[in-house]
């Protein structure tokens, strides 16, 4: 796989995102040497943070330049390998929904972790909880800076000023529009549903709808990005897209970086986003969610998304799995056993967009890596 | 050197502490879902009482005394299960005291030849030391103990002896993961113990398991 | 554990020295505490015989196995002695032995599973390798490969073990063999939850998250 090696210029805005087939990871450099994670995968070989390894081999130094990281929601194909980044990531503040941080959750994560299971996702974030309830400045009466920071609707997360006015070139504010209040609490009303009684213990699996994820809203310079997580719109007066849309509070401006919700499904669709929050044709990003018999983007969707960015792209493909062979006393007692056997992440791609940050720049130049394909090659492919 | 196959094995965790046997019937743990209710019906059930319990439902056998928990199984494909039903039984009954634990193993592995088998007994039990004392002096058994060098208390031991159901020359070995209760407080005996059980089961099976494949190599 | 008197302990000592002889062993309870040695030992494989209260006419008597001492196993004593005694007098029960069995299971490949959904007559899991750590994969697995008694669990977020292999039977035949079984842990009760809860108030307690509410 031919890898990116270059840092980006002082000057140069960069959107990086990874995705095996169910997973997904973004980097963002916004300017003067300053990172931005969101969400956490892991690369090809399962079991290294696809977004931390990326900013270590092309000459990051992570421990400091690293200045928030933020989990979106907590499915696990957005948390693996977080609790590294966070422990690598030493000076960042963690970015979360407040409900990570509730009685109900912590006491979740203790419990999961008293049986001493591996494989939940609740492992990550317990690790999580203890690397950060450690660190200096947690402890109340420290004066050391707090290591976590809550999302909430137009809460402003990291704020890089400049001697000039708020759209100098060097001036930078990431910014949360969700989950509102009232999510929060389905949130926590959500994570008390996770503590059955009375029946055999499951693997938790956090329901959706995803009203709970954290849509972030980045703006360099002049430059505005719109990160979509895995918000959804599913008519909900507590949360969803319509409420992010329509509030008075939301910063200003125009996107000309997307970043699809809900790997391009129909239900993080919502007409007014384009309209209102994007520049006419912006570039997109998404990643793919392959599991089970969920796909996506379908069919329909890519062609949606083509509709409106022609200049999307995605991480990933479909068809790239393998399955295992058929030869030797394993595969063919497994093959015997199974309709299908097929590798949970066979392909694994890297979509970076750079751009740079003053107002005469044409727009972003994308570079694909991997497995990485725009969204029209995507759609051909599947006609063929 | 490729790991060699014991002819016969065996693992069990053993609890010592203070037990109501009479409540350990298969239709008490099917009924609480720790084994499935087709095992309980079909359990070939030695004796129920209020001073022993035994019975076995094909992977699994369940010893119950007094003051002795003992869940075993002869078949290595069900670790897991065996595991789970104890975490199980005890996450229920998390009032039981439980003093002490072991995670046990015992193994028969074939030995290719008579001089294999007595430089075995020799690299254990060397003869010099008894000469002029016995005639023809044999290793019988060995039994060798260590210190704990995880943050547990308690010891591990090992014992070596001549296999005598593995034919014509065979070498027996029990290996004994032995945890003592390090609980803060009383109430807590069960939980804790069973916290020890979950955190180092793995450890303690690749540990015996290692032990064994170098005594035997 | 219950004490033996010392008639009790002259009569086992009769026996033992009577089985070490026949070749049998016995392995007998001590009236002192305990030693920490023993202590240790009480986990071990080897079983201390223990004494019941129980009529000796009920008691199992099994022949000894021959080969080593089964672990955890008592062994028998002679049944007429047993019979013997006055009705009265506590006897020492044995608990059953059995004997080791020759049948045997050679692990090739674990793997752990979680059912991500049930469709029809089938289930879509994704597999962990416990065997040599490979990348994860996802399965389609009919529902007839599952015991009838698991059946039941098969919901999403269930756990699995899978394990495949070569079984050793009792008269020496060997059959490739592939066993699916459902992971069996109760969930929590509520008063382990409140515990739990109670114990994360304590934890977040100590942290400053007001301060939270203010990142920049």
């Amino acid at each position: 796989m031919n890898e990116p090696t270059t840092l980006p210029e002082s000057g140069e805005l960069e959107v990086s995102i990874f995705g095996p087939g169910f997973g997904e990871c973004i980097v963002a450099h916004v300017g003067e040497g300053d990172w931005i994670i969101v969400d956490s995968c892991l690369g090809p070989d399962g079991q290294t943070p696809a977004g931390l390894d990326y900013l270590k081999r092309i000459g990051v130094d992570v421990s400091t330049s690293v200045k928030r990281v933020v989990a979106t929601h907590w499915h696990k194909d957005h948390v693996r390998g977080l609790a590294q980044t966070v422990v690598e990531c030493s000076s960042a503040k963690f970015i979360c929904s407040q409900a990570l941080w509730s009685n109900e959750f912590v006491a979740l994560t203790d419990l999961w972790k008293k049986r001493g299971l591996p494989s939940s996702p609740l492992d990550e974030l317990s690790r999580v909880i203890d690397t950060l309830a450690g660190a200096p400045g947690a402890i109340k009466g420290s004066n050391a800076e707090f290591p976590i920071g809550f999302a909430g609707p137009n809460r402003c997360l990291w704020r890089r000023r400049s001697a000039g006015d708020s759209t100098d070139n060097n001036s930078a504010e990431l910014h949360s529009l969700s989950p509102s209040d009232a999510a929060i609490k389905k949130s926590l009303e959500m994570i008390a549903s996770l503590f059955p009684a009375g029946e055999l213990l499951k693997k938790p699996i956090p329901p959706r709808p995803n009203q709970f994820s954290v849509v972030l809203w980045l703006r360099v310079g002049s430059v505005r990005l719109l990160l979509g997580a895995d918000m959804e719109e599913k008519n909900n007066p507590f949360g969803g897209w319509k409420v992010i849309v329509e509030s008075a509070e939301r910063p200003d401006g125009k996107a000309s970086l997307f970043k699809i919700p809900h790997h391009g499904s129909e239900t993080g669709e919502y007409g007014p986003i384009w309209t209102e929050m994007l520049i006419r044709e912006p570039w997109a990003l998404l990643t793919p969610f392959n599991s089970g018999r969920v796909k996506l983007p379908r069919e329909d969707d890519a062609q949606r998304i083509v509709g409106k960015a022609k200049n999307s792209f995605i991480t990933a493909g479909f068809d790239d799995r393998s399955s295992r062979g058929k030869t030797g006393t394993i595969n063919r007692t497994i093959h015997e056993t199974v309709r299908y056997i097929k590798k949970a992440n066979d392909s694994f791609g890297h979509v970076r967009a750079r751009r740079k940050i003053s107002p005469e720049s044409s727009g972003w130049v994308v570079s694909k890596f991997g497995d990485a394909k725009s969204l029209t090659e995507l759609c051909a492919k599947k006609k063929v | 050197m490729s790991d060699l196959k014991p002819e016969f094995e065996d693992v069990s965790i053993v609890l010592v502490g203070s037990f109501n046997p009479a409540i350990f019937h298969p239709v008490w743990f099917a009924r609480e879902k720790l084994i499935q209710q087709e095992e309980a019906d079909r359990a070939n059930i030695k004796i129920v009482s209020h001073d022993v319990t035994v019975f076995s439902i094909g992977w699994l056998t369940v010893e119950v005394t007094l003051d002795r928990f003992v869940a075993r199984t002869t078949q290595i494909q069900n670790l897991e299960p065996l595991r789970d039903l104890v975490l199980g039984t005890f996450g229920l009954l998390r009032h039981t005291p439980i003093k002490q634990m072991g995670i046990n193993r015992i193994a028969h592995f074939q030995i290719l030849s008579e001089e294999v088998w007595h430089q075995l007994g020799h690299r254990l039990a060397p003869k010099e030391p008894w000469a002029g004392l016995l005639e023809k002096p044999g290793m019988r058994r060995i039994q060798m103990q260590g210190i704990r060098a995880d943050n547990y208390k308690g010891s591990i031991s090992v014992a070596v002896e001549p296999s005598l159901t593995t034919k014509p020359f065979g070498a027996y070995i029990e290996v004994n993961d032995h945890f003592d209760n390090d609980a803060e407080e009383k109430g807590n005996q069960c939980d804790r113990m069973m916290e020890i059980l979950a955190e180092s089961w793995q450890t303690c099976l690749e540990r015996s398991f290692r032990i064994m494949q170098t005594l035997v190599k | 554990m219950m004490k033996l008197s010392d008639e009790a302990v002259s009569e086992l000592s009769n026996l033992e020295t009577a089985a070490l002889s026949s070749g049998r062993q016995i392995v007998r309870e001590n009236s002192r505490v305990a030693s920490e040695a023993e202590a240790a030992n009480l986990t071990g494989s080897r079983w201390e015989c223990r004494r019941f209260l129980s009529n000796p006419a009920g008691a199992h008597v099994v022949k000894v196995p021959e080969g080593n001492v089964s672990p955890s196993y008592s062994h028998t004593m002679d049944i007429k002695r047993l019979r013997a005694e006055p009705a009265d007098k506590p006897a020492v029960v044995w608990v059953p032995v059995i004997p080791p069995s020759r049948e045997g299971f050679d692990v090739l490949q674990r793997f752990e599973g979680i059912v991500l959904s049930v469709q029809g007559d089938s289930f879509i899991a994704r597999l962990i390798d416990k065997t040599n750590a490979s990348p994860e994969e996802e399965a389609e697995i009919p529902l007839a490969e599952i015991m009838p008694g698991d059946r039941e669990l098969v919901e999403p977020g269930a756990v699995f073990y899978w394990v495949i292999g070569y079984r050793r039977e009792e008269h020496g035949q060997v059959s490739r063999s592939s066993m699916i079984r459902f992971q069996r842990l109760p969930s929590w009760s509520p008063a382990e939850v409140e515990r739990a809860k109670k114990a994360a108030e304590t934890f977040l307690s100590f942290l400053d998250l007001e301060r939270a509410n203010h990142p920049a």
